[in-house]
């Protein structure tokens, strides 16, 4: 018989507080984690931004040593998992260690800026631009020694493995934007075959920082500080501005469904299909995980929706959903919690999870009423909605295209 | 009954030739690919040499590319042509899950925006940051460097319309990538997958990098001496790059369309270590779970395996832990399985590793010849097995495991064997 994938337990850092009660409830009345962001002294670079306030890493990570080796994104990743397995009640469960893995959906860390200028500063030649010779002697050793650690992709999951013992399958993904859900669909798929009982699944990321900014504007997508810039981000909406940065983190545990009722977790949504596929197809994912979860595009009910607030992006994922779960109604986060990378889509999967368990789908934050680019967008307030099947979405910037379709299980099916 | 998995295409481009002939001649051989660092100025930095790929042409079309990109879609149609499976396919069933890391990083270019927007000390002032590099560098150069262009680039190449995976686990990561591609056909999700690794990190950060970590081999005088696996006198690895590309397909659909075959790919173990960052577990806990579920993944006993391709990376503890995880899992029989590494002569090509391991532990299989272990000078009483020392061996093999291991404990184990 196939095994099937429950969600047991959820966690979250974001703009809008720790833990997803804070980030229910924020959704619910709309209450946006954007506002301003200044970086350096008054006057230099300010933009609008999701920021993370008031995080203390030191909360999840006992060895404070290992602070130092784990970028700032890390930092989220362990906490956000560590919350995610509180919530499943799954610390230290007398499960053998080798059938409880990670997957996290990662990518290029950005340094900080200041780390690699101290040690550029000391490799200068006499006309004040880089001398490698002078690096090599120099500014390499004004690095610290585990310094590349600091920034490797996988380390999330490295660090996460060892903090809370998981010694089964272990694997980073690095797609893009949505490799935080396409580690979801992973970690299903591992469960699925049998590899594992447990999974986390998830990323995090924080380039909320002068180099992420800049990272955005290049990229053409980033929304200017001029204006309304705090609702600079409206999904499906051609006033759009484009991206608003966030940073943060979401993981999810998910479970056999057999192993997850003998424990007697409490069991959000199951996981029934999901769609990978590559830039730009975001038909062809979406398709597939309807397809996959023995649906008929009209079964959905419900979309939460990647949603950038990048106008050429939105228009690929409209048509996408007006064709493959016509009818649906809409929500999205990223004006709520601003665009936040790899965990963008995790985060995006624990908000439709918890729509789905309260059969309430929370509002875009600025939207107008009214349907736009041919979608039922939620506006205003939040829609009551019993939700049969959910369909979450991550798409864009060059990444992979993401779907994946959940269901509640409330009924006891 | 569970689909079959077998080998229908390889490709290579790594430092001992740009396809997989010259590279498996190398190997065979018992050539080195190390040599004086040429991509940058190394002549201050405590390691100097590397495996650089060599000669390689850049289609002007991809000048713009990251060299994990050029390598991949090098080493990509090689396997294409190969294979045959171009037009043999079905789009939505061809996939791919991939192992890139990174392409190449413009350190003085970088080094430049930088220095442009010193706050007069050493500190970064983030507008004029923000100001210089938005106007000074491109978007292409960035899009261009993530790991996961390479497989943006790999499928419109292909034309590739199923599951698109990347995966990067250091070290591990194209072994990881194979195992999962495999798992994709055996679970229906594709009939073809295009699978393997590709990295370059020989730039100034990257040699930095590991440098400071005391990763890798300091002996610049002797660049194809300095790769030595289980030798005593190992100092550490060498930086490589590269990549190797494997085409796995579902065998009834290989059959059909009358691919060769080369080999069938077995069994498939992944587990981490839960230890520690920098430091494999001491009793080799993660490695020895791997190579276990690999084993019985293809269902076979460890006496029943012929050679094994090791992860030996040349530096102190990795090569003695290996050594102690092979002797945990096959017990008297270890002494009997040769076990060599191929790193002694390419080096540690970090993400692409594992793929180009996984090749020639196939073309072992078909040619029956094991590649050795060169720079095998001092024996170690800690290393005590038979690896193949110095020169390559005929031998006979139906079977083969696979490891690899990446930093932060990240195990993966492949079991290859002869298609029948």
């Amino acid at each position: 018989m196939k095994r099937r994938v429950a969600i047991t337990g959820l966690g979250s850092v974001t703009a809008v507080g720790e833990g997803i009660q804070a980030l229910w409830s924020a959704a619910l009345e709309s209450r946006s984690g954007v506002g301003r962001v200044r970086f350096g002294e008054e006057g230099g670079l300010d933009f609008p931004g999701a920021a993370v306030l008031n995080f203390t890493p030191e909360k999840f990570v006992v060895q404070r040593k290992a602070l130092k080796v784990m970028a700032r994104d890390i930092q989220l990743a362990v906490a956000a998992a560590e919350l995610a397995v509180a919530d499943a009640g799954a610390k230290n469960l007398p499960v053998a260690r080798e059938r409880f893995g990670i997957i996290v959906g990662s990518g290029v860390l950005n340094h900080e800026l200041d780390e690699l200028a101290y040690s550029v500063c000391q490799s200068l030649g006499p006309d004040g631009r880089l001398d490698l010779g002078k690096f090599g002697t120099d500014g390499l050793p004004a690095l610290f020694p585990l310094w590349l650690l600091k920034y490797l992709p996988n380390m999330p999951a490295c660090h996460i493995s060892i903090f809370l013992d998981l010694e089964g399958p272990s694997n980073t993904l690095t797609t893009g934007p949505s490799s935080g859900l396409q580690a979801v669909c992973e970690a299903a798929r591992i469960i699925r075959r049998g590899t594992a009982d447990l999974m986390l699944a998830g990323g995090a990321e924080s380039k909320l920082n002068p180099l992420g900014l800049s990272q955005y504007q290049l990229m053409g997508v980033l929304a200017g500080a001029e204006g309304e810039a705090l609702s600079a981000c409206r999904p499906f909406d051609d006033r759009s501005r484009g991206i608003v940065v966030g940073e943060g983190a979401g993981f999810l545990v998910l479970e056999e469904l057999e192993h997850a009722r003998k424990r007697g977790a409490k069991i959000y949504a199951e996981i029934t299909g999901f769609g990978v596929s590559s830039e730009n197809n975001q038909k062809t994912a979406l398709r597939a995980a309807v397809r996959e979860s023995g649906l008929a595009p009209g079964d959905v009910d419900y979309v939460q929706a990647c949603g950038l607030g990048v106008t050429a992006e939105d228009r690929l994922e409209a048509e996408a959903i007006r064709e493959c779960s016509p009818g649906a109604i809409v929500s999205a986060s990223k004006p709520l919690l601003g665009f936040t990378g790899f965990s963008a889509g995790a985060l995006d999967l624990i908000l439709s999870t918890l729509a789905v368990q309260n059969g309430v789908v929370p509002p875009v934050a600025h939207a107008a009423a009214g349907d736009r680019f041919g979608l039922r967008l939620v506006s205003g307030s939040p829609q009551k909605k019993n939700v049969r099947h959910a369909v979450t979405n991550a798409f864009g910037l060059g990444g992979q295209c993401v779907s994946v379709v959940t269901r509640s299980l409330a009924g006891g099916a | 009954m569970r689909r079959r998995v077998v080998v229908t295409g390889m490709g290579a481009v790594t430092p001992l030739g740009n396809d997989v002939p010259a590279t498996w001649r190398g190997l065979t051989e018992g050539r080195s690919g190390v040599a004086p660092i040429t991509l940058f100025d190394a002549s201050s930095f405590p390691t100097r040499i590397a495996g650089e790929v060599k000669s390689f042409a850049v289609d002007p079309s991809r000048r713009r590319f990251g060299r994990h990109s050029l390598f991949a879609l090098g080493a990509a149609e090689e396997a294409a042509r190969d294979s045959g499976f171009r037009g043999a396919v079905d789009p939505e069933r061809l996939g791919i899950y991939f192992g890139a890391g990174d392409g190449g990083f413009n350190f003085p270019e970088f080094a430049a925006v930088l220095t442009a927007s010193l706050n007069g000390g050493c500190a970064v002032k983030p507008d004029a940051w923000f100001r210089n590099s938005t106007s000074r560098l491109s978007a292409e150069t960035l899009i261009e460097q993530e790991p996961h262009q390479v497989v943006n680039h790999l499928a419109r190449t292909f034309g590739v319309r199923g599951a698109v995976y990347n995966s990067l686990t250091a070290c591990a990561a194209s072994s990881q990538a194979i195992g999962e591609a495999a798992e994709m056909i055996r679970e229906g999700s594709a009939d073809v997958m295009i699978t393997g690794g590709a990295h370059s990190m020989i730039h100034p950060l990257g040699v930095a990098g590991f440098n400071l970590l005391t990763a890798l081999s300091t002996r610049n005088d002797d660049p194809a001496g300095a790769s030595r696996p289980f030798d005593k006198e190992r100092d550490g690895f060498i930086l490589a790059e590269g990549s190797g590309v494997v085409i796995l397909e579902d065998l009834e659909h290989a059959r059909k369309r009358g691919a060769k075959i080369y080999a069938e790919l077995a069994g498939y173990g992944t587990t981490a270590d839960a230890f520690r960052l920098t430091d494999p577990h001491p009793e080799g806990r993660g490695a020895i779970q791997a190579m276990r579920l690999a084993l019985a993944d293809a269902g076979l006993a460890p006496r029943e395996i012929g050679y094994i391709n090791a992860h030996g990376t040349s530096t102190q503890l990795n090569d003695q832990i290996e050594t102690l995880s092979v002797k945990a899992v096959f017990g008297e029989a270890a002494r009997n399985v040769p076990m060599s590494s191929i790193k002694s002569m390419l080096g540690h090509m970090i993400a692409a590793a594992g793929a180009v391991e996984f090749i020639a532990s196939v073309l072992a299989i078909r040619d029956g010849v094991l590649p050795p272990t060169i720079n095998y000078r001092t024996p170690d009483e800690a290393c005590d097995l038979d690896y193949v020392p110095n020169a390559a061996r005929k031998a006979a093999v139906d079977t083969v495991l696979s490891n690899s291991f990446g930093f932060g404990g990240q195990n993966v184990a492949l079991v290859v064997k002869r298609f029948r």
